[in-house]
């Protein structure tokens, strides 16, 4: 009985084992867009940016998101410095392909503007993350290679390259280690067209909350520029009942729910 | 006078009911010394400290806002007022807004077309923040959403005027001479005012229609005797505006005719009579993003229908505007240059302005307002006020 119960636990082992081997590149990064998320989730963000000259401004945001049947919302209040707090930022993301829609709130002028989405290569709030890298970017928008395994933070890693599809990309290619059991990037480099290393995001904390794996730390270090921006995420919560109307152009006017 | 004892009672009010409401304080402001100096005199146009405070209490179903305001120019001349006071109450049927508030309406940057709701303050022509250009008014507002709709009732139990320069202002004209003093005027509820809108925000565009029925805050001059003067005459106004994205670009687009909106004949005219006429304004404009840097353009046209030859405004009228931002070096510097230009007569008010944010919160702002143009112009009158301008704002 012993020796057949190792039979099928060694038969198990090398399906897993032939199943790793033939991933391809696709496949890998479908798997880590097709993470379980949750259906809702809210977080605190705090970002310190640094400059080349080593001085930091602190940013501070209260993010919700929910998945619908079409795509997922998004809406971010904006609660430090002062002179940006009232802001908000919202957007609505398609699965069919349509643009998105995005929106922000301007307390001083009282009013919701409506903002072109195609934008995603601009800087975040003066940060070194651009609106694309802190978005779900879809696997179809790049040509996905496995090029080897490594061992970060001795987690094991698939190492994948990922060569955008659009003609005037901001990369050229970026090469993420994923790690092979949570199905999280925990490194990810910046190649520009002359194969220079130009921005390098690094994991410093991921956890799971509620029963998923999210990142918690995270820096993106311009290396052209020398500054770099450390994003960590407090007070996460995922699966927690959330309104659709919290995703409106009212909530965008009276602020995060208190 | 009326406007702001109003403010002042309702600010008590807001204050004494402060523990009984709210549950969440938050006291916010900004503290601003700003200085502007004319290019052509070297004159001080402008020497004070500024301090705008907010505070907003939150209750589970309600909330409230008051916003005093102060300043002292280096003469010693101290203003004070409430820009806004008033409590919401978010209901089960709708949200409640009661109180001295800015309404903002439309889709245009720096043009109130279908944005009348809120009179203006144009102390200082239009060069003050467009947050402190709006004047709070005293109203009831009601707003009910039912998805991506929305529907919007103001109504503003007295009217409130445009605030325009003192006689001794630099921005003061010879057309202001006749204006009567911009004290309100209440004379009972049948000197309201009500707008409604009904707004659809959602994928692929936003869109609103409103109608009002108002008292115009632009006064016109009646000559005729026995009584010349300042006239804020009635008049009906029906608009709406939209936003499409289409790519890397936004368009907006806003309209509103002005019905039976009164007009200032010329002085050559005899008695100089008030004539009404119906006007159309009509806004196109265009967002975009390219590398980082945001630009904007916007053309405004206005039409007055069956222009008599007495009337001192011409029957065509044409603005435009553009704005180009930048944000560089990780967002501690912004470069704008935000231009009118009207179009016949040819004039213009160029913006260009830096800022720097010294630390989190404090931003150091300097730039110039240059004044173009044939001197009948909108901005070419005020040629000889091309200034430029420094201030240093502290937020907290």
């Amino acid at each position: 009985m012993k020796t057949k119960i190792t039979l099928v636990a060694l038969a198990l082992i090398m399906s897993a084992a032939s199943l790793h081997a033939q991933i391809d590149g696709r496949t890998i990064m479908d798997n880590v867009y097709n993470r379980p998320t949750g259906n809702t989730m809210q977080a605190t963000l705090r970002m310190q940016i640094t400059n080349a000259r080593g001085a930091t401004r602190d940013r501070e945001i209260v993010q919700y998101s929910i998945d619908t049947a079409e795509g997922e919302k998004k809406i971010m209040f904006f609660e430090n410095p002062a002179d940006v707090r009232g802001t908000s930022f919202m957007t609505w993301s398609w699965d069919d392909g349509r643009d998105d829609d995005q929106w922000i709130y301007l307390p001083a002028l009282k009013r919701v503007k409506r903002i072109a989405s195609d934008s995603k290569n601009d800087s975040f709030m003066g940060s070194d993350f651009t609106y694309d890298d802190l978005g779900d970017r879809h696997p179809s928008e790049d040509t996905h290679t496995l090029i080897g395994e490594e061992t970060v933070d001795g987690l094991p890693c698939y190492v994948v390259e990922s060569v955008p599809v659009e003609k005037n990309p901001a990369y050229a290619k970026t090469i993420t280690r994923i790690h092979k059991d949570s199905w999280v990037g925990l490194r990810k480099e910046y190649v520009d067209s002359r194969g220079e290393l130009i921005k390098v995001l690094e994991i410093g904390k991921r956890e799971k909350i509620d029963g998923f794996w999210v990142v918690t730390d995270m820096t993106m270090k311009d290396l052209d520029r020398g500054s770099s921006t450390r994003i960590t995420m407090n007070a996460v919560r995922f699966d927690i009942p959330l309104n659709d109307q919290l995703f409106s152009e009212r909530q965008m006017r009276i602020g995060q729910p208190r | 006078m009326m406007n702001k004892q109003f403010g002042a009672v309702l600010a008590a009010l807001l204050l004494g009911a402060l523990p009984v409401l709210a549950v969440d304080i938050q006291f916010t402001g900004m503290a601003r010394t700003s200085f502007a100096v004319t290019t052509d005199s070297g004159d001080f146009i402008l020497a004070e400290q500024a301090l705008h405070t907010a505070l907003d209490g939150y209750g589970e179903k309600s909330a409230f806002h008051v916003s005093p305001a102060a300043a002292v120019s280096v003469d010693g001349e101290a203003r004070f007022s409430i820009r806004e006071a008033y409590i919401d109450l978010y209901a089960e049927f709708a949200d409640i807004r009661v109180g001295k508030q800015a309404v903002v309406w439309g889709r245009a940057e720096g043009f109130f077309i279908t944005d009348i709701v809120s009179p203006q303050n144009l102390e200082y022509f239009i060069l003050a923040d467009f947050s402190e250009i709006r004047i709070g008014i005293p109203a009831v507002r009601v707003q009910k959403y039912l998805g991506n709709m929305s529907f919007d009732v103001v109504w503003i139990p007295f009217s409130v005027p445009t605030i325009f320069p003192d006689a001794d202002s630099p921005w003061y004209t010879p057309a202001m001479s006749m204006m009567t003093p911009h004290d309100v005027h209440m004379e009972g509820l049948s000197d309201g005012e009500v707008f409604g809108k009904v707004a659809y925000f959602g994928s692929g565009f936003d869109a609103e229609l409103m109608a009002g029925f108002a008292r115009d805050d632009q006064p016109v001059l009646d000559g005729t005797l026995p009584s010349p003067g300042t006239r804020y005459e009635r008049l009906a106004v029906l608009g709406g505006s939209l936003s499409v994205p289409f790519g890397a670009v936004v368009a907006r687009t806003e309209t509103a005719v002005y019905l039976d909106r009164s007009f200032t004949a010329r002085p050559s005219v005899a008695e100089f009579a008030i004539i009404r006429k119906n006007e159309l304004v009509a806004l196109a404009g265009l967002d975009w993003s390219m590398t980082g840097i945001d630009f904007s353009v916007q053309y405004v046209g206005q039409y007055i229908f069956d222009h008599a030859d007495m009337m001192a405004q011409s029957e065509y009228r044409q603005t435009a505007s553009f704005r180009i931002r930048d944000s560089l070096m990780s967002d501690y510097l912004t470069l704008e240059l935000f231009a009118y230009v009207g179009i016949d007569p040819f004039d213009a008010l160029l913006r260009p302005s830096a800022s720097w944010t010294v630390e989190d919160g404090v931003i150091l702002k300097a730039g110039a307002d240059i004044f173009l143009g044939d001197s009948s112009g909108q901005y070419g009158q005020y040629r000889d006020n091309t200034l430029v301008h420094a201030s240093l704002s502290w937020y907290f």
